[in-house]
């Protein structure tokens, strides 16, 4: 791209986000007319998404749009497939951040190509936006950590007697270790997580006088259990969150 | 077009040079250093101590050096000081869970003095020329320190808050100032274009810029 059709997509972009600032959005058709044939394509594109995303953000349609309503409208472009992945990625953060949270099933239902693209978007999303997690207990915020994937919780040391947490790390899976001030030593774990999707996590307790609820519905031991993000598990008197790290 | 992750890996050239040598100099596992935010968290002396004992020294120079390049005279211990104030209440509010190294704590305590003195100077409205021997007129004499830190560290260190200097002047004060220390301070892309009431699209193609222009230093950098 030369300095001049830079300039042109940029003096486009901005127009078409001021439009939406000033609430008197551009047509996308008549936002992307203004610059270079061949640079429309992709333009029209990154213009679906912030369409997309300031529906969603100022809920201002009565049917929020999505993407399969873009790939209809964008259809004469020809998109290839690395533009509906990148749709989907962004209308996955949206809706997370300031609309239904979709599973990405409910996303892709009636997609052409549903299944080729679902693990596209899983693996997308599994690699751009690690699990996010943070121990709480009796409302004090005890660690906060945003990795790929998050393993134990328990104490660092056996001695260390006075209810200190840590959170290590290790890609396969989540092993939680609650331990509270009267024990010596650490425990074997209680819990067990491992995330299956971008948007869900298998947990499985092990102790089998471990008290865990998610969403209110007591854990049993050794029956993993699939459960959506975010998530707010109740493990004794520990509250742990864990949500996709947008 | 598949979207990145945050752009942490701005400055991270620089910071990776640094890091190995913060690294070996005072090696922090990832451990001691949650154990230390967590002290800080909880308002222990012991680790209120540390942070103030470790990075203090640090923040003044920086301040100094930030407010010197500008040809502006202030209260750098009083920015600096300002700075770990905000770093120590942000960690009792339960922020900064993302830091895992020192550097990262560094990197976090820069911006925060960043911030503060250009807070500082507009708030306080007036820029006073400094003469190279008058520089410690401006100190408030609360603090005592007043030595640059030496060593490989503080070397490293000040490679670091040159680079971060020179993005921050070459992008002027516009919003791309703006998405830097938001990225820097650790906040997710989300929240940026909330904060700035822009697209996350936006976002990302002036992060894009942003690494574009932090290229160009570097490779000034090189040349010279």
């Amino acid at each position: 791209m030369t300095d001049s059709n830079d300039e042109e997509t940029s003096d486009a972009w901005k127009q078409f986000e001021q439009s939406w600032r000033r609430g008197n959005p551009l047509n996308l058709w008549e936002a992307i007319s203004t610059v270079s044939p061949v640079y429309r394509r992709d333009l029209a594109v990154e213009f679906a998404m912030i369409d997309l995303e300031w529906r969603w953000r100022l809920n201002i349609d009565n049917e929020p749009r999505d993407t399969r309503h873009y790939a209809g409208m964008l259809t004469a472009l020809q998109l290839d497939a690395e533009h509906y992945v990148s749709m989907l990625e962004h209308e996955f953060i949206v809706r997370s951040q300031w609309g239904d949270r979709p599973t990405i099933d409910e996303m892709l239902d009636g997609f052409p190509s549903a299944g080729e693209l679902h693990s596209v978007l899983e693996t997308a999303l599994d690699e751009n936006f690690p699990v996010f997690c943070f121990l709480k207990k009796e409302d004090e915020r005890l660690l906060e950590h945003r990795v790929k994937l998050v393993t134990s919780f328990g104490r660092q040391s056996a001695d260390d007697a006075d209810g200190k947490y840590s959170i290590s790390f290790d890609k396969a899976s989540t092993r939680c270790v609650i331990a509270d001030a009267n024990e010596t030593a650490i425990a074997e774990s209680h819990l067990e997580i491992k995330r299956i999707g971008a948007d869900r996590i298998l947990a499985e307790i092990h102790a089998p006088n471990t008290n865990c609820l998610a969403a209110d519905q007591p854990l049993l031991p050794h029956q993993p259990s699939e459960l959506r993000l975010p998530l707010k598990l109740q493990l004794e008197n520990h509250q742990i969150f864990f949500d996709c790290g947008f | 077009m598949i979207l990145t992750r945050n752009y942490e890996s701005l400055l991270s050239d620089k910071f990776n040079q640094v890091e190995n040598t913060m690294n070996d100099d005072s090696d922090r596992s990832s451990q001691e250093l949650d154990e230390l935010i967590e002290g800080v968290r909880r308002g222990e002396n012991f680790a209120l101590e540390q942070v103030f004992n470790q990075y203090f020294p640090y923040l003044v120079a920086f301040a100094r050096s930030r407010m010197r390049s500008r040809q502006l005279g202030g209260d750098v211990e009083g920015v600096a000081a300002s700075a770990m104030r905000s770093f120590v209440s942000g960690a009792g509010a339960g922020r900064f869970g993302e830091l895992k190294t020192q550097q990262d704590l560094f990197r976090l305590l820069s911006v925060i003095v960043l911030r503060k003195s250009i807070k500082y100077t507009k708030r306080d409205g007036r820029y006073i020329h400094i003469s190279e021997a008058g520089d410690d007129s401006s100190s408030n004499g609360f603090f005592s320190i007043r030595s640059v830190p030496t060593g490989p560290v503080a070397e490293q260190a000040l490679i670091v808050q040159e680079t971060l200097d020179q993005l921050l002047q070459a992008l002027g004060k516009n919003i791309l100032q703006s998405i830097v220390l938001m990225q820097l301070e650790g906040h997710a892309n989300p929240i940026i274009a909330d904060t700035l009431r822009i697209s996350i699209r936006s976002v990302q193609r002036h992060i894009r810029l942003i690494r574009q222009t932090l290229k160009k230093i570097e490779l000034a950098d090189n040349d010279d």
